[in-house]
């Protein structure tokens, strides 16, 4: 299989907090890849490990078929993040950012005028272009993050909870686009809570519980590994053991 | 009532409390810093004790003389005037600047609390209290009303006290409407930032005022040596004898009467003066006044509280095209940076001010220097010269570069993250924010040193010159170990916020003055060497230039270990931004 992503023992501690535990994912190209996980439990670790803002521990890590430890800048031209914190200058207006990635990328400026402006219309966000990004709402601050890692045409996209806080419209555009950029050869790994999103667009699913990795590998794999017809949510509450905790009774809530 | 005060006291004791917990910062640098940083309060509110003290010694001590015989009287109302006008002013500005500070308080969470709303507003009000100046104000005309009842009678004392109760409550009146008005303002961060500009530029211009007066200082000397001679020949049976009674109605022209703190001094003046009766107009002046405050106060706190969240719309600023060119010399990605950080700098209050404010400190200097003399104590005429002007500039030029050199990536917060997820070399962001860091000192100090020119024009070429390269030398010096600081002492902080929640690493913040000390001091000792001892300001210029190089060689150097020790920190320095 052709991997987009690759890693062996991929471990990151901090002091003695195990916050990742020596994964191994191996993430198809093409494909869309979810990385499931209860509050806590490494996705955002992982992933920042992934992107080179944190050095693991210990493993290695292949993506796109070049070592991020070895040539990261390399990596990066390749890359495209939606980090958990959008990763943006509050006091760069909408389409000063798009300039500044583009540029940091070398494009063209007749190249970064002209994505700049396709994007900002589809992401509704041309009426907003020369707002500081500090005036943002949160969800249009996700949508400029999603604008900026899309511009420079990226192999592969990393989104840590790209839905959350995002409009319905909003949420089947950035699905729509998803689509059309796995559909062109591109792979896109993202984390969500949401796990009805997950099962409507994915076809690939990592479960990642307590730094490790529970399961991974194809939606319908995962389901006859569980016994087939069952749900993501059932499948997911079931690999992190939280299916069976009752809520206490708590009487005093009475209403 | 006294339930929800008992709550109020606990929660600001605990916000006390909790600024001295050790934080997650991963740094024991930091860790010792932030505790030192911490210590600045407990060391002023044990400073605060015998200040209240020795207000209340003056006080009773004021209070017990003013109705006895002599002629001291107007000094002493001269000098609660001065107290007056000192906490009134306190009062307004004091929640303005705890807001340009950043300090704003969550008024969410005290609305979803059950707590009535008067409630709130009395809590707010009661706070104010314990505000230094207040509690020296309060403790000082308290213990007047005492020394007033032991010196003037029961009477009179209740009256004082009546009227200190009075005046304390009107700035704490005062204090919580300026409260809840830089709520309303600084919500919106525009019209914040717009009213942090103006606030921090009238509070700098006004620290300029002194040297008017000083200007006139010798004018004012002379006269005051004349109007002595004149009362020396003067025979002595001529002297007005001292007042008796009666001189509390003299104490004030009329149309100063209404002014609320005046209405304070009034009534202690007429109760010291004429006794209690005399003293009830202008203390129901004064309650009445302060029961208006606290009524408009607690409006507008009110209508606070009813639009707790309320933005003002979004400015649309579409269409335009955005001018980014590549900077010549440097590779795209260092010329994004550099751009990137002009453009963060320059968008806040203190950029903006830095930009604006200092040709105009130059410019008042220069005028104010020329009207001054050019020998003697007050020789700051000096500064007239054009030459001496420009350093002056170039010095503001460079110390205004604290925060975009000494935490340099810090001070992007998210968006250093952006940086670090984007294909930028070590090297690439290095030299993109010297590169930054030399188009905002250069935008400072250029302005300076035109200004200078204008204003004192004349002088020798070589010396303009070597100001601009001394200016240069200090900021090539300054940039490498700047971005060792900014790398190795990364401190979370907003370029938006004046204050400590806006300023670097209070280490790295000394360090950068030691460097640029110590790349200046040699400038100005050679340029010295160069005109007494050589008497040549061509010769002086070389010299200088020769540091320069100097400092060149030795910043290139100390930029190569500076890109290794970024390379290495990158990962410390995204979870500082990400305020971990």
């Amino acid at each position: 299989m052709d991997l987009a992503l690759e890693t062996r023992g991929l471990r990151r501690t901090f002091g003695d907090l195990v916050a990742v535990d020596g994964i191994d994912l191996a993430v198809p190209r093409g494909t869309l890849y979810g990385f499931l996980g209860p509050n806590g439990a490494g996705k955002s670790t992982t992933i920042k490990c992934l992107t080179g803002l944190l050095r693991p521990s210990a493993g290695t890590m292949r993506i796109l078929g070049i070592d991020p430890l070895q040539d990261p800048v390399a990596v990066k031209r390749k890359v495209g993040v939606v980090p958990e914190d959008l990763a943006l200058f509050d006091r760069l207006t909408g389409a000063e950012t798009l300039t500044f990635v583009g540029m940091v990328h070398g494009l063209e400026r007749a190249t970064i005028r002209s994505r700049s402006a396709e994007l900002l219309e589809l992401m509704d966000l041309t009426a907003a272009s020369g707002t500081l990004v500090a005036d943002y709402s949160h969800g249009m601050r996700k949508k400029m993050a999603l604008a900026a890692a899309l511009l420079p045409g990226p192999n592969l996209l990393f989104l840590d909870e790209p839905f959350e806080g995002i409009d319905a419209i909003a949420s089947r555009q950035i699905k729509d686009l998803l689509h059309a950029f796995v559909g062109r050869g591109g792979t896109v790994f993202l984390t969500s809570h949401i796990l009805e999103i997950v099962e409507r667009l994915c076809s690939y699913v990592g479960v990642i519980d307590k730094g490790k990795l529970v399961a991974q590998g194809s939606l319908e794999s995962l389901r006859a590994g569980a016994g087939g017809g069952r749900t993501l949510e059932e499948i997911f509450l079931q690999l992190v053991g939280a299916g069976d905790e009752r809520v206490p009774a708590m009487e005093w809530l009475s209403g | 009532m006294i339930r929800t005060a008992r709550v109020m006291a606990w929660l600001r004791w605990r916000l006390l409390l909790n600024l001295l917990r050790p934080t997650k910062k991963r740094d024991t640098l930091e860790r010792a810093s932030r505790a030192l940083q911490a210590l600045g309060p407990i060391f002023l509110a044990l400073l605060m004790v015998p200040a209240v003290l020795l207000t209340a010694a003056i006080g009773g001590a004021a209070g017990y003389l003013l109705p006895r015989e002599g002629n001291f009287h107007q000094n002493v109302l001269v000098v609660i005037r001065i107290w007056l006008a000192f906490g009134m002013l306190l009062a307004v500005l004091a929640p303005f600047l705890r807001m340009a500070h950043g300090s704003t308080p969550n008024l969410t969470r005290f609305l979803l609390l059950p707590i009535p709303v008067k409630v709130l507003y009395a809590s707010e009000a009661l706070g104010a209290l314990v505000d230094p100046w207040l509690l020296i104000l309060g403790s000082g005309s308290l213990t007047l009303s005492a020394g007033m009842a032991l010196s003037r009678g029961a009477a009179a004392g209740a009256v004082t006290f009546l009227g200190a109760l009075g005046i304390l409550s009107l700035l704490s009146g005062l204090g919580a409407l300026a409260t809840s008005l830089a709520h309303l303002i600084f919500r919106n961060r525009r019209r914040g930032e717009i009213a942090s500009l103006i606030l921090l530029g009238f509070v700098a211009l006004a620290g300029m005022v002194p040297a008017f007066f000083t200007s006139q200082a010798q004018r004012l000397e002379e006269r005051h040596r004349r109007t002595k001679a004149e009362r020396e020949d003067r025979p002595r049976s001529a002297e007005p004898r001292p007042e008796t009674r009666g001189w509390s109605k003299e104490s004030s022209p009329a149309w100063a009467r209404a002014y609320p703190p005046e209405l304070y001094v009034q009534t202690v003046a007429r109760s010291a003066d004429l006794g209690a009766g005399a003293a009830l107009a202008p203390l129901a002046g004064l309650l009445l006044t302060a029961g208006l405050i606290h009524a408009v106060g607690a409006g507008v706190y009110r209508r606070l509280l009813e639009t707790p969240e309320v933005q003002s719309p979004r400015r649309a600023g579409a269409g335009r095209a955005v001018r980014w060119e590549r900077i010549p010399g440097l590779s795209p990605a260092a010329s994004a940076v550099a751009q990137a950080t002009v453009r963060l700098v320059h968008r806040t209050v203190q950029g903006k001010l830095s930009l604006f404010l200092m040709p105009v400190v130059v410019l008042v200097m220069g005028v104010v220097g020329r009207t001054l003399p050019k020998e003697g104590p007050l020789a700051t005429g000096m500064f007239s010269e054009g030459v001496a002007l420009a350093t002056l500039g170039t010095l503001f030029a460079l110390l205004s570069l604290e925060s975009a050199t000494l935490n340099q990536f810090a001070m992007d917060r998210a968006g250093l993250t952006l940086s670090f997820l984007a294909p930028i070399s070590d090297r690439d962001l290095v030299i993109g924010k010297a590169a930054g860091g030399a188009l905002l000192a250069a935008s400072r100090g250029i302005p300076c040193v035109a200004v200078a020119v204008l204003v004192a024009p004349g002088g020798s070429l070589f010396l303009w010159l070597a100001v601009l390269v001394a200016g240069a030398a200090a900021f090539v010096g300054l940039a490498p170990c700047g971005t060792l600081m900014s790398a190795v002492l990364p401190k979370s902080m907003d370029i938006g916020k004046i204050g400590q929640a806006g300023k670097p690493h209070p280490i790295a913040s000394m360090l950068g003055m030691l460097v640029l000390l110590s790349v200046l001091g040699p400038s100005a000792g050679l340029s010295v060497l160069g005109l007494l001892v050589f008497k040549s300001p061509l010769i002086a210029f070389l010299l200088v230039l020769a540091w320069a190089g100097v400092v060149t060689l030795v910043s290139v150097l100390l930029f190569r270990v500076a890109v290794r020790v970024v390379g290495r920190r990158r990962e410390n320095l995204a979870l500082v931004c990400q305020g971990r």
